[in-house]
């Protein structure tokens, strides 16, 4: 018996270490991984409102440098969260274990990002120095919170050139909470769940890894993952009941928002003496948003619930500083000062367009602006930048669903699409070119739409770095020398003005007699997305925009073109190129050039036609043309 | 004549110290509060107004502290200028005892308004297992806002009496230290950077430092003053330079003897030969470098027996080294390293592994020893008295058949004899613990080459084109070319390859010559298409299909400090590129030949003609490390020209 039992542990033992062996991972998971989750579970069990057990479970094989960023090891926590288990596991290849991590081997640190200048948010993580690859790291951290407001989102794929070997997620509630759950992006995998009125059960084996692609859909918008959450919930102190974006908004503005708007007197005088004499709304809105720019700067302080309540107008007055919240609700206490109503709006703010969940209420978002509506539109105030133009939304807050504030509840509402012809640049200039080879010029260039939000704040730049901007604006160029700049913001139109003139030496080649010009000086747009072999995903245009160019182009006296350039169009369903040449006088063409890029979804195929299109317009923007001495004929 | 050339300048000092009425904290002077931008740097987006550092020894609870006082006022002239309003005051501790911030004062001026910090606004948070720090920001700041500062800091660490950085990354009008230093602590000071002081003032105050226990003897203590005015702000974004701190201003302290009342004298760093004394003595150094019976024990025994050749066997040992560790990107030098438990672990700091090869070395019978050096980073070693902060990082000394090889084991493509590019810092120590340490030249490799030898056969009809070239690096040029190509997969690379060069130039195959590539050189080997040549009567065609330059690394007008490349280098490409049947060649590119300042760098480009083809040779060739800010605008128009002649050259096809 004793014999039985021992060969048993043996046996049991081998078994166990093997388990996360390299060799045993199925050989589809591996085509183009860094890194495979061997197990990732999730187990999550609510007993109260504000009582939460979470119990979770990473097991990484990184493949090869790049994965080393998928172990993922990190614990943040929360003031009032009680991490009781944290641990690591470190095995080799063959999946023997090679070193161990307690809880205390872990670093702590306060979780601080750019921008903050304190926060009560804490991280511990894992310090691990991966000796060879492949490894396998084993991560079971088991905490409770109070903060039941975020339940988890699961995803059954942890990001690009990851896949997944085993996923399950878990869920439970006490029979008094009520709880609501969806899922996403499921087709086309396979995900076993089952469930009860109060417990979610999910398994999913083998998923194979995606690749990243240049101007791809968001990962999100294609990746498997299941949303839970909880009616009533609690945050921070706080309880809250909510189950539509409605009750949500109402639960923020009776929790958050309300009371907090109280200014000081002397201040509510001097803004009321501020706009004295003016009746419009309009032009209300614009002089406070205008004095808040002036007066205020954003940093961002997080201790407890003020990570999702505003700092108090009064405080944001006092110190004139603040993060989104505070510094928006300051606003709309202003504004409500002078008799303008207006909404505390949260909102995904990020480059790539992204909506608040339209049919899965919970705390989302990660900014908060402010919406104004006067006389039935909808007026945007960015109240943490001291430069954004009123009402313009720019490329962080542009065309998706954000949540509106009022005191009736919460209501979704989408912003302003910015329109590809919308999105303009007109250059105009005119440059001389020298026998000795350099040119020397000047343009105009006004832009406008998400055009101008990638230059209007050049005008508060140093010198330095508007020198810098230009010396890659114009990197095709080189020995260029930036003679003068100077610019207008005109922001109520929100358009914004650059007056360039440069100068380079050696522009031009020479070969013998005759010189080589390339003829677009001002605006050459040499970019081609990168090739991708075996595309799989659509490709995504999220943003169009139109540029306009014409230039005068002086030549060296004695010098004349060999010949000009043909005309050129090219129109298809990404957008249209044209340039062309012609002759002004004997001394001087004109040269004009237009490139629209439409937005739109196209299905993947088409990504090599995209990259044949902007390969025509590199080699147009690209023409040269040789000019020859005028005695030699 | 030299007492009667002093004499009018102390007399300035005099003036000039009067001038600098001491204020209040609180109060601006007219000058300061009538401040509207600094006509020295316009670009500046704030400038320190004033600041005032002090430095002095006091009792407090039985305890001898050092007390560090400091009180600055900026001008904070725009809007990107508000980052300045975030202060952070970092402090040590341990596990015994801490250092204390107390007494922070915190004022924004606007226009004779004043809003002070509230002191619920100050965080505390912690940085790591040494370091806290403490963090506000100031309120109501706007354009134009003067914020005034001040705080103490308590410190039971002596050795924490750093010295003063008169230099930061926005200008400062007035700054000055101040220094009262009992005569029983001697600290070594030396003055960094190109500036000078405007006061530099020591004098002697009688009695003026006494223990409470001994309350009959007291010691003098020296007082110094030291003014800079007009520093200009300090910029280091430059490309190739070395340490930023070789460069900027600063005044450093380093704790070299204390004399106690009780009689008993401790020298911290004195000579050379003191530290060597002083690391013969140490158990743990001593003791971390002789651990050879250890690693003999443990390591495989065919390492030393393999070759009777010395070099042999030391490269065999180096390369086991190399390939057992994995680096944890920590440095380190002599102190704090745990040898045979990063040994069992497979990974430790740069000092365990090479103090494992150092070890390992002197196991088999050869001549090592560790050499203490400073990374590029960390600014170059004071020859002029030992300080042990100087030092970051340990590498191998080894001497064999009369040459001597400096080796460092952390870099898996490093060859032998090589060393990293943060450690091309020119010299180190080498701590040879029974002979006693010297200096020793870091001399970095000589062959840094990368040329391309390639060949083209173009198709007008078809306007394409198709050819091969080889890619030979050596030296630093390979190391580099091998750590890149293992960061990324053939095909990543392949992809990265085809956008770093010209539109419509595709690698077809890539190989690396496994059997041309050696220790010194690697030889890769390239097939590859160009599409959208041109056709017509005319073509126009680039002869670099590879450019190694696409644009001026250097793109500032002027540079303050030297142009450090680090190692010699050269760039070569050789191209053969035939004429199209039906074609003739209308034009070639003019020849270039430019030369840096003594011979110390050569351009040459060059194209002809030659039966039936256009050759081309293009090469670059930089014979020093260094480049003198002086010598700046030759370095920029040096590489401006190469830029230009890669292109901007066409060889003119005409039909016939």
């Amino acid at each position: 018996m004793r014999f039985f039992a021992l060969t048993f542990f043996i046996f049991f033992s081998n078994f166990f270490h093997a388990q996360y062996s390299v060799k045993s991972i199925p050989e589809n998971l591996l085509t183009g991984a860094d890194a495979v989750l061997r197990k990732h579970t999730m187990d999550v069990v609510v007993l109260a409102q504000d009582k939460m057990e979470i119990r979770y479970h990473r097991v990484v094989t990184v493949l090869n440098e790049d994965g080393d960023d998928k172990v993922d090891a990190y614990a943040y926590y929360e003031k009032n969260d009680k991490i009781s288990t944290l641990e690591a596991i470190v095995y080799n290849a063959n999946g023997n274990e090679i070193k161990k991590f307690k809880k205390k081997d872990f670093l702590d640190q306060s979780a601080i990002s750019g921008g903050t200048l304190y926060s009560d948010s804490r991280v511990m993580f894992l310090n691990y120095t991966p000796i060879q690859y492949p490894y396998t790291i084993e991560f079971i951290q088991e905490y409770t919170t109070p903060n039941t407001a975020f339940t988890p989102t699961w995803p059954f794929l942890d990001d690009y050139n990851v896949s997944t070997e085993l996923s399950e997620f878990d869920f439970r509630a006490d029979e008094r909470i009520q709880f609501r759950y969806q899922e996403q992006n499921f087709d086309g995998y396979q995900i076993s769940s089952s469930s009860t009125s109060n417990e979610l059960h999910y398994k999913a084996k083998n998923i194979e890894a995606i690749k990243s692609e240049p101007m791809s859909p968001s990962f999100r918008d294609f990746a498997p993952h299941v949303k839970v959450g909880l009616n009533k919930f609690h945050l921070e102190g706080v309880d809250g009941a909510a189950s539509n974006w409605n009750e949500l908004g109402q639960w923020i503005y009776d929790q958050l928002i309300i009371g907090r708007d109280k200014l000081d007197p002397n201040t509510i005088i001097k803004v009321q003496n501020l706009v004295k004499g003016v009746e419009d709304d309009y032009e209300k809105t614009r002089l406070i948003y205008e004095y808040v720019q002036a007066n205020t700067r954003y940093i961002n302080v997080k201790l407890g619930i003020g990570g999702w309540m505003p700092m108090s107008a009064e405080e944001v007055d006092r110190v004139k500083y603040g993060d989104c919240k505070g510094l928006t609700n300051y606003t709309k206490a202003l504004l409500s000062a002078v008799g303008v109503n207006s909404y505390y709006t949260v909102v995904y703010g990020d480059e790539q367009i992204r909506s608040l969940d339209n049919d899965f209420a919970s705390m989302q978002g990660n900014h908060v602006f402010l919406n104004v509506p006067i006389n039935g539109e909808d007026i945007w105030l960015e109240c943490t930048s001291q430069t954004v133009p009123m009402n313009h939304l720019g490329t962080f807050t542009d065309n998706r669903y954000v949540l509106k504030i009022t005191p009736e509840g919460g209501q979704l509402v989408k912003t302003r699409e910015s329109l590809d012809e919308g999105n303009y640049q007109k250059t105009t200039g005119e440059y001389t070119v020298n026998s000795d080879q350099s040119i020397k010029g000047k343009a105009v260039i006004v832009s406008s739409g998400t055009q101008y939000d990638q230059k209007y704040w050049l005008k508060d730049q140093p010198k330095k770095e508007q020198e810098d901007f230009y010396k890659r604006y114009f990197g095709y160029i080189n020995n260029l020398t930036l003679e003068e700049v100077s610019f207008q913001n005109n922001k109520n139109e929100v358009e914004f003005v650059e007056n360039v003139s440069i100068k380079a030496g050696n522009y031009l080649s020479s070969a013998n007699d005759q010189l080589i010009l390339i003829l677009n000086v001002f605006n050459r747009n040499l970019r081609v997305p990168s090739k991708v072999r075996n595309r799989q995903k659509d490709v995504v245009i999220s943003r169009g925009y139109l540029d306009e160019d014409e230039y005068l182009i002086h030549l060296p006296e004695g010098f004349e073109p060999e010949e000009l350039m043909k005309p050129k169009r090219i129109d298809n369903k990404f957008g249209t190129y044209e340039v062309a040449l012609e002759k002004v006088d004997s001394n001087t063409l004109r040269y004009k050039r237009k490139l629209l890029v439409k937005s739109g979804n196209y299905p993947k195929e088409d990504y090599e036609k995209y990259r044949d299109f902007r390969k025509k317009v590199v080699r147009g923007d690209n023409t040269k043309i040789l000019l020859n001495k005028k005695n030699k004929t | 004549m030299l007492k009667k050339f002093l004499l009018p300048i102390l007399l300035l000092h005099c003036v000039f110290t009067f001038g600098q009425i001491e204020f209040e904290f609180g109060e601006l002077s007219i000058f300061e509060s009538d401040f509207k931008t600094y006509e020295k740097d316009t670009t500046a987006n704030a400038v320190f107004l004033y600041e005032k550092g002090e430095n002095y020894f006091e009792v407090r609870n039985g305890y001898i502290m050092l007390i560090t006082k400091y009180h600055a006022k900026k001008k904070i002239i725009n809007k990107n200028g508000f980052d300045h309003a975030d202060i952070e005051i970092p402090y040590y501790h341990s596990d015994r005892s801490t250092e204390e911030v107390s007494k922070i004062r915190a004022i924004t001026h606007n226009n004779g308004v004043k809003s002070s910090l509230d002191q619920s606004n100050i965080f505390d948070e912690d940085i790591n297992e040494h370091w806290s720090q403490k963090k506000f920001t100031f309120p109501n700041v706007q354009e134009g806002s003067v914020l005034e500062y001040s705080y103490e800091i308590q410190s039971p660490y002596l050795y924490n009496l750093k010295g003063w950085y008169f230099q930061d990354d926005i200008p400062k009008i007035y700054t000055e230290y101040n220094a009262k230093i009992p005569a029983n602590y001697r600290y070594n000071r030396s003055l960094k950077g190109e500036l000078n002081l405007d006061v530099n003032e020591a004098t002697v105050r009688e009695r003026c430092f006494r223990l409470p226990s001994r309350p009959n003897q007291s010691s003098h203590c020296e007082v110094l003053k030291y003014v800079m005015e007009h520093v200009p702000a300090f910029k280091d974004d430059e490309e190739y330079m070395l340490g930023a701190t070789n460069y900027r201003s600063k005044l450093e302290f380093e704790l070299s003897e204390k004399l106690g009342f009780d009689g008993i004298n401790t020298k911290y760093t004195k000579t050379w030969r003191d530290v060597d004394r002083q690391l013969r003595g140490d158990k743990d150094v001593g003791g971390q470098l002789r651990k050879k019976n250890y690693f003999e024990r443990n390591i495989p025994l065919d390492l030393f027996t393999q070759s009777e050749d010395k070099l042999t066997k030391a490269k065999n040992i180096y390369r086991f080294v190399q390939s057992y560790y994995t680096w944890n990107e920590k440095f380190g030098v002599l102190w704090e390293n745990r040898v045979k438990q990063a040994f069992d672990e497979r990974t430790g700091n740069v000092a365990e592994i090479n103090i494992t090869l150092i070890n390992l070395l002197n196991a088999a019978d050869l001549d090592a020893d560790a050499m203490l050096v400073s990374t590029r980073e960390h600014g170059l070693p004071k020859k002029s008295h030992p300080v042990m902060t100087d030092f970051n990082y340990l590498i191998a000394k080894v001497d064999i058949d009369g040459t001597s090889y400096l080796l460092d084991a952390t870099e898996k493509n490093l060859n032998f004899g090589m060393l990293p590019y943060r450690c091309l810092n020119y010299y180190g120590r080498v701590m040879d613990l029974d002979d006693g340490s010297y200096w020793f030249d870091i001399e970095p490799e000589k062959s840094n080459v990368r040329s391309v030898r390639l060949q083209m056969e173009l198709d007008f009809e078809s306007g394409s084109g198709s050819g091969v070239f080889d890619e030979i690096s050596t030296g630093y040029e390979a190391y580099f070319k091998r750590n890149y190509l293992a960061t990324m997969t053939e095909e990543e690379y392949l992809d990265k390859f085809d956008e770093s060069t010209i539109n419509d130039f595709y690698v077809e195959d890539f190989q690396v010559d496994e059997e041309k590539s050696n220790e010194n050189q690697l030889v890769e080997h390239y097939e590859f298409t160009l599409e959208n040549v041109g056709n017509g009567s005319t073509v126009l065609v680039n002869p670099f299909a590879i450019r190694y330059f696409k644009k001026n690394p250097f793109q500032s007008e002027n540079r303050y400090y030297p142009v450090d490349f680090g190692y010699v280098r050269t760039f070569q490409y050789y191209a053969s590129i035939n004429i199209p049947e039906g074609y003739k060649i209308k034009e070639i590119p003019n020849p270039m030949n430019v030369g840096l300042p003594d011979n110390s760098g050569v351009l040459r480009f060059n194209c002809n003609e030659s039966q039936g083809k256009v050759m081309v040779q293009f090469s670059l060739h930089l014979k020093y490390t260094q480049y003198t800010s002086e010598g700046y605008a030759y370095v920029k128009k040096f590489f401006e020209n190469a830029v230009t002649a890669q292109n901007n050259s066409y060889v003119v096809f005409e039909k016939i």
